[in-house]
């Protein structure tokens, strides 16, 4: 099996996009905010677009080189990409569709994606996850050697988006191709790749297994991208291997590691615990603080504050009978919280804030755009 | 007071029909369905009328032919100076007809730009059926390159991003993906345009001339009959309102183009699959 081999430069209006990522067979998440330049990754892989250096190949077969004046046109790459909104060609039917690309007849695919009783059906005829489902057929009847994602979920509602992240996980690993696969969605990367990497301004911040990501987050973006809480304020070690840092939000909590100044602490929700009263037989770390609101997801439910955010048992809260407004006593274990250097110390775009929003509000708030510097 | 206003739009609406719709009834109130086939078996009618079907029909196929590739090229590429490449060809739009064709002349006359080059090798433009053909091109071919251009932009990039990386060349993206999906919009145009040719007079008459049965199309075959008999210019002028009236109802019917998008509902008429 080859390797996709990229490393490249694209202008964009405010920043340039420049990574090198070596993708073996498998899926790669490229992850983050919107407008962070994953899709133009995409596009230079397919060759819709030029990158203004670099190189990207698949083993021995050079698609793009800069310097070696190669750049193969997009039909000429072997790559089966599914767009953000399908770009399903609306004056064909769905057999014709798929058939668009192939060499080979389509009703092995037609019946391996499910579609087999909608080859004659138009696309304005399906639904969102059928069209899904034509688009990926309709890329890998071409026989791709590189498989290529935008967002491909997007375009679900949340009540399909479940089965279909299921589905399109089974058959990307059963392809076992190079696969990239763009997100703004943590959940449906960790659920569908093997490694992540996570996108700020065109530049690669942290790369990762999903689990790495949310145990180690490197930047306070990753943490709360991956759902974690984060908290700031300025750290002094009290013994050994202890801090005590006092929050900027109010009160002071301990956590493992030593850190001396301003730090960022993340803190997976599923940590905080809850409880109406403050403990005193507890090593764990307490803050006093008010519910904001109370969102059930199944079995756990997301408690927030302007704080933290914690996930809890559901059954565990009706106990509780927890409402908001009112008080609620939020504790986690020094060891829980994991240290995060912050990039931009005493600005207020690191404020701590639990929301439930997620996520994409905090990295509006998290993410500072970088002035745009050119490297020639 | 909303009564009022209602009133003054209906009374300005009315006015508008009336005006621009008597001078069409009063045509037919003059000449009866008999009087017009007898005066079209007229050697004046009948050549003019061929002629002009004749004429404008090969200025039609030249425009599909060079406007459409034309077109898709303003429409999906960026260029500095793209805004005046596509000013000049709407130029014609807003031309007086006769300075078109006073233009034609001063190109391709025997003593223009080009007439000495096409002098050399023995052509000859000016006052033959072939300038009837270049002028109706000339005045016809923005209605048409117009309208292709907005149609072929109306067609999501994404599609033809799609069928790049299915595999197919920038050919094969163009006759399997941009034309079905512009051709609802490029069929309009093309209605427009030709009927816009079959009614050309200014520039015809002064680059072409009016020789019967050679140059003079049903306009200047009615031009010419109105001094002399008018029965001739009536029948002639009918018969160019009934094939008008056709073509604006045929460009009407034709279906929009706007929703030529993955998402949207898309109605085409062929249907190849069965």
């Amino acid at each position: 099996m080859e390797k996709l081999e990229l490393s490249i430069r694209v202008p964009l209006r405010s920043f340039d996009v420049e990574l090198a990522l070596d993708v073996p067979p498998g899926v790669l998440a490229l992850v983050g905010p919107s407008g962070a330049g994953k899709s133009t990754i995409l596009r230079a892989i397919a060759g819709l677009l030029r990158p203004s250096d670099g190189r990207i190949a698949l083993g021995p077969a050079v698609w793009f080189d800069r310097e070696r004046k190669i750049h193969l046109e997009p039909e000429r790459r072997s790559v089966g990409l599914v767009f953000q909104d399908y770009a399903l060609f609306p004056h064909l039917t769905v057999a014709e569709n798929v058939a668009f690309g192939s060499r080979e007849p389509v009703d092995a695919f037609l019946a391996r994606f499910k579609i087999e009783h909608l080859a004659r059906v138009r696309p304005a005829g399906l639904s969102g996850g059928e069209r899904q489902r034509v688009a990926l057929a309709r890329a890998l009847a071409r026989r791709p050697s590189v498989v290529l994602l935008d967002e491909p979920m997007s375009a679900l509602d949340a009540s399909t988006r479940e089965g279909v992240r299921v589905e399109l996980g089974q058959i990307l690993r059963s392809l076992a191709l190079p696969t990239v696969l763009v997100s703004h969605d943590f959940g449906d990367a960790a659920a569908l790749a093997e490694n992540v990497a996570v996108i700020v301004d065109g530049q690669v911040v942290q790369y990762g297994t999903p689990q790495e990501l949310v145990e180690n987050p490197t930047t306070p973006f990753v943490a709360s991208f991956t759902g974690s809480n984060l908290l700031s304020g300025h750290a002094r070690i009290v013994a050994g291997e202890i801090s005590e840092v006092i929050l900027e939000s109010g009160g002071r909590i301990r956590i493992a590691g030593s850190a001396e100044g301003r730090v960022g602490v993340a803190l997976a929700p599923w940590d905080v615990t809850i409880s109406r009263d403050l403990s005193s037989t507890t090593d764990a770390n307490q803050l006093e603080l008010t519910v904001s609101s109370i969102v059930p997801m199944g079995d756990r439910s997301r408690v927030s504050t302007n704080v933290l955010a914690a996930e809890v048992p559901t059954s565990e809260l009706a106990q509780l009978d927890l409402r908001s407004g009112e008080p609620v006593v939020m504790a986690f274990a020094p060891s829980a919280a994991r240290l995060v250097p912050l990039a931009n110390s005493g600005t207020s775009e690191s404020r701590p804030r639990a929301t439930d929003d997620g996520g994409r509000d905090r990295l509006a708030r998290l993410v500072r755009p970088r002035r745009h510097i050119r490297k020639e | 007071m909303t009564r009022r206003f209602n009133f003054l739009l209906g009374s300005a609406l009315a006015i508008s029909v009336v005006f621009l719709g008597l001078p069409v009834v009063a045509i037919f109130t003059r000449i009866g369905p008999g009087e017009i086939v007898r005066q079209l078996g007229t050697d004046v009618a009948t050549d003019a009328l061929l002629l002009s079907f004749k004429t404008s029909g090969i200025a039609l196929g030249v425009n599909l032919l060079v406007g459409t590739p034309a077109a898709y090229f303003l429409a999906t590429r960026r260029f500095p100076g793209r805004n005046v490449v596509i000013t000049i060809l709407e130029l014609p739009l807003v031309l007086p007809p006769a300075v078109a064709g006073i233009g034609l002349f001063a190109a391709l006359g025997s003593r223009g730009l080009l007439g000495g080059p096409l002098d050399a090798f023995g052509v000859q433009l000016a006052f033959t059926q072939a300038a009837v053909v270049v002028a109706v091109i000339f005045v016809a071919s923005p209605f048409y390159v117009r309208q292709a251009i907005a149609s072929f932009e109306a067609v999501d990039t994404s599609l033809l991003d799609a069928a790049r990386t299915l595999g197919a060349g920038p050919a094969r993206t163009f006759f399997r993906v941009s034309i079905p999906l512009a051709a609802s919009g490029l069929a309009a145009g093309a209605t427009l345009s030709w009927a816009r040719g079959l009614g050309e007079f200014g520039a015809t008459i002064l680059f072409a001339g009016s020789l019967q049965g050679v140059t003079q199309t049903a306009p200047l075959a009615i031009y010419d009959a109105f001094s002399v008999d008018t029965r001739t210019a009536q029948a002639l002028a009918a018969v160019l309102i009934l094939t008008s009236l056709g073509v604006l109802l045929i460009a009407k019917a034709l279906p929009s183009w706007k929703n030529s998008n993955s998402q949207s509902a898309y109605r085409f008429g062929r249907s190849t699959s069965s």
